[in-house]
């Protein structure tokens, strides 16, 4: 419990404001502490608000869509006080980001190493031919082979994951504190991903920044993380170490999703267990717990008032009357 | 390490030949004939239109008329006869392609260049600036765009001066729309949310992540609109309020060879023959652009 906090996010919500005057909580109340030099992992669904607690953390969110309450600390600095001009001064140098799709996240019409090479003149008072010069280094760290070569590549020309390499060299040249990794695997087949989250592991040690990591898959968490947030329809529902959740999940969402994973020792004939319905819309929230319609568990209890995120001891905090009650 | 070397040969090779995006576009187009054709047609007439000052002299072949030489069918001496005045049609038709050439270029590109200003900020920026632009463009593309010139013209006085302006207020709406949609299509691709992410500056992203992305079909409508700005150019002098005769503009001289039509027709085909033909290029070049611009012929 000594670690130093690099990041610690209170109570962060995110609305959409409605045409009429209304508005829909995307994101209800988040506390998210992110240790230096550690992995967290933020799991869930699709639709769970997980990238758009990502890019609340960037203050990256596309209007109308705002930070109604909450504070992000980075450090000294409160983010969600700092004006646009600051903000810029952040992203990139301090924080910065991979996103999902790497086939899309490079400029077509300009060469990576142009690219990755602007990321740092953007920031820093350095010649043209050093800023090359940390490129080529920054390639090779990543592991792309014959880096010279690739620099003038366009993007159309390289691999996905080629091309995840890059957008990673783009985000860590600038040796940032924390980087937001937004779902990097998903769209890369599992061999690449592999690869990628061993680069991550690698370039973590060698450098020494926090990761939060976005995801679905909680293979990658296993690979990756040191501490799991469970995110469910905008809200963390459990929070713990990774061995702890893996050996102890007390959420029934956790539960869930532990229970559909598939196994390879697994009955042949059993069927994939699935998590009954769908999440909940964030126009039409239950009043009580979210997770009650799908929950095996629910009493009457769950459908009429929330459950409040509680201590079970370690740091392990869990959103679910189960745990209050005893 | 002999295989390791020829991986490293083949992608050196395929670099070589596809590392120009430019370059890539061009090998495309060249392999259009039609549009090919078109490209050296015009440029053989911005060649001559240049040249014309050198070769002809405009003060005692066309001006310094001869009332023995008029209306003369096309012969060897007048390749394209002499109108009413004696004056010969081809000069003329060469010297009109500085007025058509020239208007429709400066119009075409000063509009381009206020249609990406102002369709490019709303695009990016939007909210009530996007929506109040946008309306301001809508309503003056409600007024029909020949009345609109007309009306123009009227106010500002005839010639050059009046109608280049006529022609990009009438043009610069319809530009910034179509700039819109293109940036709006780029402005939420994940590299443009990619590079906010680094830290770039509005003007960084525009200038360096937006536009160049957007060129290609922005270049293919300029060119299409440089065909319109010629023929909106050639009518408003044929209803005289462009180009005052005597300056040989091509559409002055039809307007001229208007009533003798019937006994002298050839005064009106050969400017006509020059506005299609240099609107044609404009369009097909144009068309060649947009096939070679698909990203599916790379």
């Amino acid at each position: 419990m000594s670690e130093e906090i690099l990041m610690k996010v209170t109570g962060l919500k995110v609305v959409l404001p409605e045409k009429e005057g209304g508005e829909t909580v995307i994101v209800d109340g988040v506390n998210l502490d992110i240790p230096r030099g550690k992995t967290v992992g933020l799991v869930g669904e699709s639709g769970c608000g997980k990238s758009m607690t990502a890019r609340s953390l960037m203050r990256l969110l596309d209007t109308p869509i705002y930070i109604k309450e909450g504070a992000i600390e980075f450090g000294e600095t409160n983010l969600t006080a700092l004006t646009e001009k600051e903000m810029r001064r952040i992203r990139g140098q301090k924080i910065s980001m991979i996103f999902q799709e790497p086939m899309t996240a490079l400029n077509p019409s300009i060469t990576v190493g142009k690219q990755v090479r602007e990321a740092i003149l953007l920031h820093q008072k350095v010649s043209k031919k050093e800023a090359k010069d940390r490129v080529i280094k920054m390639f090779r760290d990543v592991g792309i082979p014959d880096p010279e070569l690739r620099y003038k590549a366009y993007p159309h020309q390289l691999s996905g994951g080629l091309r995840q390499r890059i957008c990673i060299a783009m985000a860590m040249v600038l040796e940032p504190e924390l980087l937001i990794a937004d779902e990097p695997t998903t769209a890369l087949d599992v061999t690449v991903e592999a690869q990628i989250l061993a680069l991550m592991k690698q370039l973590q040690s060698s450098h020494g920044m926090s990761i939060l990591m976005i995801t679905h898959n909680l293979g990658v968490v296993a690979d990756i993380c040191d501490e799991v947030n469970v995110m469910y329809a905008g809200e963390i529902v459990e929070h713990a170490q990774k061995t702890e959740l893996f050996h102890n999940p007390r959420h029934p969402y956790t539960l869930g999703l532990m229970k559909a994973i598939p196994r390879v020792r697994g009955k042949m004939d059993e069927e994939l267990y699935t998590i009954q319905g769908t999440v909940p819309s964030f126009s039409d929230m239950p009043k009580g717990c979210r997770f009650c319609e799908r929950c095996s568990f629910a009493e009457e209890r769950c459908k009429a008032e929330h459950p409040p995120l509680v201590d079970i001891g370690n740091g392990h905090l869990v959103r679910c009357f189960r745990e209050v009650s005893e | 390490m002999t295989k390791r070397r020829k991986q490293r040969q083949d992608t050196l090779a395929q670099m070589a030949g596809k590392t120009n995006p430019v370059l890539q576009v061009w090998k495309n187009f060249r392999r259009n004939p039609v549009a090919l054709t078109a490209l050296l047609i015009l440029l053989a007439m911005v060649v001559v239109a240049v040249a014309s000052g050198f070769v002809f002299d405009y003060n005692t072949q066309v001006v310094g008329l001869n009332p023995a030489d008029r209306l003369q069918s096309p012969n060897s001496a007048h390749w394209f006869g002499t109108d009413a005045f004696g004056r010969d049609v081809f000069i003329r038709v060469i010297y009109g392609a500085r007025y058509s050439l020239f208007i429709g270029i400066v119009t075409s590109a000063v509009s381009m260049l206020l249609g990406i200003i102002i369709g490019a900020s709303c695009a990016y920026f939007g909210g009530i600036y996007d929506i109040v632009m946008m309306r301001v463009m809508d309503s003056i593309v409600c007024i029909p765009s020949m009345l609109l010139m007309l009306a123009l013209v009227a106010v500002l006085g005839k010639g050059m001066n009046g109608i280049i302006i006529a022609l990009i207020a009438t043009s610069v709406p319809g530009f910034s729309r179509i700039v819109r949609s293109i940036v709006l299509n780029v402005v939420h691709q994940e590299y443009v949310e990619a590079a906010v992410a680094c830290g770039t500056s509005h003007r960084e992203i525009i200038v360096r992540h937006i536009l160049p992305n957007c060129f290609g079909p922005i270049l293919v409508d300029v060119l299409m609109s440089v065909a319109g700005c010629i023929m909106a150019a050639s009518s408003l002098s044929y209803l005289g309020m462009g180009i005052q005769v005597p300056a040989p503009e091509w559409g002055a001289m039809l307007s001229d060879a208007t009533p003798l039509l019937r006994a002298y027709p050839y005064l009106a085909i050969f400017p006509g023959i020059a506005i299609v033909l240099t609107s044609l290029c404009f369009n097909l070049i144009g068309d060649g652009l947009t096939d070679a611009l698909d990203p599916k012929n790379r």
